[in-house]
Order: C-alpha cells, then sequence, then structure tokens
C-alpha cells in the first residue's frame, strides 16, 4: 500500500519513476485510469488509496498470490459485516466455541481513515442513487461511520468549499467525502461534461484544499491491469523491500521476450484485456478452438501494450453450496482490506468470493459469484 | 514585439431567468515571458464573488455561483498585451502530448491521413525536424478541411471532424494536432485570439528542442505577434473558455466577440 501510494504521488507529480526507466511511459499515459486533469494535485493528507481492495488467491500448495489491487472503488466490505451478523444471531455457539477475530471494527476504520484526511466539517458518503447495485452498502457504511448520506442533488460548492444542504436548506461544510461515484461522474466541468450526477466544482474544492476525496481521483493509473505487473519493482523502487506476497506470473507482450513466450503457449494462459474490469475481457487459452485462439493471436499482435497475460494460477476450491442446496467445492478469491489514515490497517475479516459455475475460476459477482464471510483466527 | 489591446467578451441569453448558476471560465490569458499582460480588467454582469485557481496544464480558471435569478450572464476582458514569441522560454518534456487523448483519437479517416502523411514525409529529406514536419501537418490539414462555420460543434472530434471533411478553427487543430502525435511528435491544442478574427481561434503547438513552437492549421502558418494564448491542453475538453450549470429549463443563445488590434503609433 505504501508503494501504491508513492506511485501515485510520483506519477501526479515528478514522475521519477518513468524517468529513471522502472515502468515505460506507455504504460501511464496510455492507461484509462491517468487523469492528467489532477496532475500536480497533492490529496490533502497526501494519501491517494484510503481504501483499498487486495485480491488474493490461494494456490493448491499454499502459496498466497495478489491478483488485482484495487484502489478506486473498491467495494464489499459490507457484506461479511452483515454476513456475521446474520450467523451470530443463527447460531451463537460458533462463536464461542471459535477464536474467530470481530469484524465489527470495520466501520470504526473507515471512519478513522476518513476523519484522518478530513479538511474540517462533516464527512459524508456520497451514493449515485437508489437505483445502484451497491446503494444498500453506500446506506449501510454511513450509518455504521457515523457519517451523511449524500446524493449529488445534497452537495454544492460555494466559496470553493464542498457544503451538505439539509432538508431544511441549511449548509454544513463537509470535510471528507467518501464518493462511490467513479472518477469521470464526479465533476461535469473536469470530467465528462454530461455528468448529471456529479457536482459541480467539486474538483476546484479538492485542488484548493479544501476538501478531501476518498479515495484520490486518478487512482485508476494504479490498479491498471498493465500497471500491476511492475508492482514488484514499486515495492522495490519506492521502499527498497522485497514483497511478501508473491504477484501471479504475469508476461506483458509489450515486451519481446514476453511476446514471444506468449504467443508459444498462448493455450496455457489466461489472457486480460487492460480496459476491461469486472471480469470481462478474460479469456483462458485452454477453452479457445483453434480459430479463436488465431483470433486472439491477432488482436494481440495488432495492439501488444492492450493485454496481459498470466499462468493459469491453480487456485484452492472451498466447500460451499450449489443452487440444489448440495454441498459442492467452488473456486474462491479473497478481497482483503486495506484501510490508510494514520497508519496503514488491514481489516482482520473480508470478502469471499467465489464462482456459481463448477470449475469456473471467475468469481465477480456481475458474473453471477457469490460471496462469503471471510474469518480470521485469533489463535 | 508588438503591443497589442486585447478584448474578449462573451454574452449568454437565457429565454427566462435562470438561478443557482455555477460556472468556470477559462478567460484571462497567462503572463508569459512572450506574451506580457497589463492593465487587465475583468468584469461580470451580473457580479459575484469568484476563486481563481490554475489547473493541471497552467490554465487560470475562474470559478463563480450567482444564486439569484437572471436573465443574461456576461463577461467582459480587456488588456494590453507585448507580444514576442522569441522569448518563449524552454519548457520541460511531457511525454502526455504524444498520446492521444479523448478528442484526437483516431479512426479511420485520421489513421489514413497519418499514413499518407507518414509516407510522404518518408520520402522527403527537407522535412525531418518536428517542426517541419508539422508545419507539413498544417498544409495537408488545411487542404483537406473547408472553413465552413456551424458544420462542427464543440463536442466534434478530431476524427469525425475530418470525416466531414468541414470544420473551424477547433478542428482544424484537433486534427493537426492527432495527426502530429501519430507521427510521434508532441502537440498541444491551443485556445487565444488573433488579429483579424471577430471569434475566439484555436491552433496548436509542436514541441522541439525544449521549447513549444506555435502553427495555425487554419491559416496554414507559424504564429506571429498577433497571437495571444489563453489556454492549453491536450484537446478542445482541457480549454474549454466556459462551461456553466443553472436550474430552469430555458432556451440560450450565445454569442462571443474577441478583438485584437495594435495600438496606433502614438499608443505605443
Amino acid at each position: 500500500m505504501r508503494a501504491l501510494n508513492a506511485f501515485l504521488r510520483d506519477v501526479y507529480s515528478e514522475k521519477q519513476v518513468i524517468r529513471d526507466g522502472v515502468i515505460p511511459e506507455d504504460f501511464v499515459y496510455s492507461s484509462s485510469g491517468y487523469l492528467p486533469q489532477v496532475n500536480e494535485v497533492t490529496p490533502p493528507s497526501g494519501i491517494y488509496a484510503h481504501i483499498a481492495g487486495e485480491d488474493l488467491v490461494q494456490a493448491k500448495d499454499g502459496t498466497w498470490y495478489v491478483l488485482e489491487d484495487n484502489l478506486r472503488i473498491p467495494s464489499g466490505a459490507s457484506y461479511p459485516l452483515i454476513a456475521r451478523n446474520i450467523t451470530r444471531r443463527v447460531a451463537p455457539d460458533v462463536y464461542a466455541a471459535n477464536d474467530v477475530v470481530d469484524n465489527r471494527d470495520y466501520p470504526d476504520l473507515l471512519a478513522r481513515a476518513m476523519r484522518y484526511s478530513s479538511c474540517g466539517g462533516i464527512p459524508v458518503v456520497l451514493t449515485p442513487g437508489r437505483y445502484n447495485a451497491a446503494f444498500f452498502e453506500h446506506s449501510y457504511l454511513a450509518e455504521q461511520t457515523g457519517a451523511t448520506l449524500a446524493y449529488p442533488n445534497d452537495l454544492v460548492v460555494d466559496n470553493n468549499q464542498l457544503y451538505f444542504c439539509d432538508y431544511s436548506g441549511a449548509k454544513h461544510k463537509v470535510g471528507v467525502v467518501y464518493r462511490r461515484i467513479s472518477d469521470e461522474y464526479l465533476d461535469p466541468f473536469c470530467f465528462n461534461p454530461d455528468s448529471v450526477i456529479g457536482v459541480p466544482n467539486l474538483m476546484a474544492a479538492y485542488r484548493a484544499g479544501n476538501v478531501a476525496i476518498v479515495n484520490a481521483p486518478g487512482n485508476g493509473v494504479a490498479d491498471d491491469k498493465g500497471i500491476y505487473y511492475f508492482v514488484p519493482s514499486m515495492i522495490h523502487y519506492y521502499l527498497g523491500e522485497q514483497p511478501i506476497l508473491k504477484n501471479a506470473p504475469t508476461y506483458l507482450p509489450f515486451f519481446d521476450d514476453d511476446y514471444a513466450y506468449v504467443m508459444e503457449r498462448l493455450e496455457s494462459l489466461v489472457l486480460k484485456d487492460v480496459a476491461e474490469a469486472g471480469g470481462y475481457g478474460v479469456v483462458f487459452g485452454r477453452d479457445l478452438a483453434p480459430d479463436e485462439l488465431e483470433r486472439l493471436r491477432r488482436s494481440i499482435q495488432a495492439d501488444r501494450r492492450r493485454f496481459i497475460a498470466q499462468e493459469v494460477v491453480d487456485f484452492k476450491d472451498l466447500p460451499s453450496v450449489d443452487a440444489g442446496g448440495r454441498p459442492c467445492r467452488r473456486m474462491a478469491d479473497l478481497r482483503a482490506f486495506v484501510l490508510t489514515g494514520k497508519s496503514c490497517r488491514v481489516w482482520a475479516s473480508g470478502l469471499t468470493r467465489y464462482s456459481n459455475t463448477p470449475g469456473s475460476m471467475v468469481v465477480n459477482s456481475s458474473q453471477g459469484g457469490g460471496f462469503k464471510d471471510t474469518w480470521v483466527l485469533s489463535r | 514585439m508588438r503591443k497589442l489591446a486585447l478584448e474578449y467578451e462573451t454574452r449568454l441569453g437565457f429565454s427566462a431567468p435562470v438561478r443557482d448558476h455555477r460556472f468556470q471560465l477559462r478567460c484571462i490569458p497567462p503572463d508569459l515571458p512572450q506574451q506580457r499582460i497589463c492593465d487587465l480588467a475583468f468584469d461580470m454582469d451580473p457580479a459575484c464573488p469568484t476563486f481563481e485557481e490554475v489547473d493541471s496544464f497552467h490554465n487560470h480558471v475562474m470559478v463563480g455561483h450567482i444564486p439569484e435569478a437572471h436573465a443574461s450572464f456576461s463577461y467582459h476582458m480587456s488588456a494590453i498585451a507585448f507580444v514576442d514569441q522569441s522569448l518563449a522560454r524552454p519548457s520541460p518534456y511531457k511525454p502526455l502530448y504524444r498520446y492521444q487523448s479523448a478528442l484526437t483519437r483516431q479512426g479511420p479517416a485520421l489513421e489514413a491521413l497519418s499514413g499518407e502523411v507518414r509516407a510522404a514525409i518518408g520520402t522527403s529529406r527537407r522535412v525531418d525536424s518536428p517542426l517541419e514536419q508539422a508545419r507539413y501537418v498544417c498544409s495537408v490539414v488545411h487542404e483537406r478541411i473547408a472553413y465552413v462555420p456551424g458544420a462542427t460543434t464543440v463536442r466534434t472530434s478530431a476524427e469525425e471532424a475530418l470525416a466531414g471533411g468541414r470544420g473551424v478553427c477547433q478542428d482544424y487543430a484537433q486534427v493537426a494536432v492527432s495527426v502530429c502525435r501519430a507521427l510521434g511528435l508532441l502537440a498541444k491544442y491551443v485556445a487565444g485570439v488573433y488579429a483579424a478574427e471577430g471569434a475566439t481561434h484555436a491552433w496548436m503547438e509542436i514541441y522541439q528542442a525544449g521549447r513549444w513552437h506555435g502553427l495555425d492549421p487554419t491559416n496554414d502558418c507559424a504564429i506571429d505577434d498577433s497571437y495571444v494564448k489563453i489556454a492549453n491542453g491536450r484537446d478542445y475538453g482541457d480549454c474549454v473558455l466556459e462551461i456553466g450549470v443553472f436550474s430552469g429549463e430555458v432556451d440560450q443563445t450565445q454569442s462571443v466577440h474577441a478583438r485584437v488590434s495594435e495600438l496606433a503609433a502614438d499608443e505605443q
């Protein structure tokens, strides 16, 4: 986390990491998450990723791998909270008999991280509205952290300061906004001019240092699938440390050696389109017919920067129940939440996501995946 | 060196009064070694408190809010500018400007034109410096687009403008920027004013030997001391001179008037 924050600070200021040749400039400038509109804007606390969702998988041999960093709006922390709440009521003895670390401190960790970056004023959670798939989480986290739930129309910028307008029309200064609206819709004056869920002039107030935005706009460049490859070298470059967790073995067709390897071993690799998210644009070479493989080969050849290739990590499956209620085993990954305020804290729980299709490795909820609570044992 | 009197005025008319008008204006020319700005005057009607910021492209931005009902909104800027393009100082190398941006992204028309230009440049030994290449791009773009006001809007992309073959200065500039970037040059979009036009103008800048050099594809020439820069960025999207939102369902009219005149000899 410290390395990723340092990277974000660097690419939005001196860009030393590019000049020193650690990361080729192509991967920064052609990343759709890189926003030159926030170049040279330092967030109030210097923190870019206050909330990070680290997607981890465990291989059959027990090794843990980082599959993906989510530094924009990682969602899902409310689900283990809710699941724990239900099981605690249904089977209280489970928690009496097992040494499971209490996970009810997430709202407190989140509230502290928000308070640390606050520029003075109330905290708000900004939701696009009740039709958003994650609206439950927005309202739940607002309630649990003591923040005010705000719809885009509740927020205005006056005198270059963000205010929340309450039902009586009174305005309350906002010090930190945990926004659940993606960068391109945040402010029609700075990003997409057609956005109707944004707050006009929010970015001007942010630039002036009058409000903190959690997470900072522009973080997409650091969780780009192409940049992922360079995270271990970032850790070395910025911190002088060796990574504790491994990346899944990754190849960039952008580099000639990797390109040759990928072309040769396409059948056994998993290919990811760097522009896609949510489990889309992920192709397993072994599932493709010869003509589809050929087409993929040509797409890679046409735009080598657009793809990354990874070895298929044979990850552990977990016991689950299928649609008919029968016990079964399903592939799963773990999203660990890391909150950064004065210090970095890993929440002693997390979102375990599993695939609902036997043998499938795609666990995203947008593709029909399910979730479980995650127990961290204290013994 | 030229001593110019600048005036720039925009007037928005609404068919019925609007309220809660929030806006951003980029209308103050930056004070640079090659364009010293003095005697700057700015006023708005209705007047309101404004905040001034410098955005990530070093453009001067004015942020404001008019809560009360108003049926028109106008602002007016005037200044004296001492312009001498030869005084431009070195600026750092910014690879960002070699990458296509939202409005310069290439489609079939731009790819074809870029390929053509690349082939033509490859066979001629006289166009090898970035500036010479960009000059050539200007002449080609100037030829391919007919100057037709109203044929495009501020939202028209370079690809659409080139495919349609018609446009205004913004389209010329964005098409030229896109082709230059495809050739591997660093190219910037510039919005500003210049002598002999009633509206604002747009051109481009090319990076060579540590400096940005202005070229005007609309007029197929290098910029001279009658050009005053107001904003710059990757494309028009970074240089929007006026953007606002307000409450009220109304029809809106806009009139823009820019004037750059050389001060008479006895005023110099």
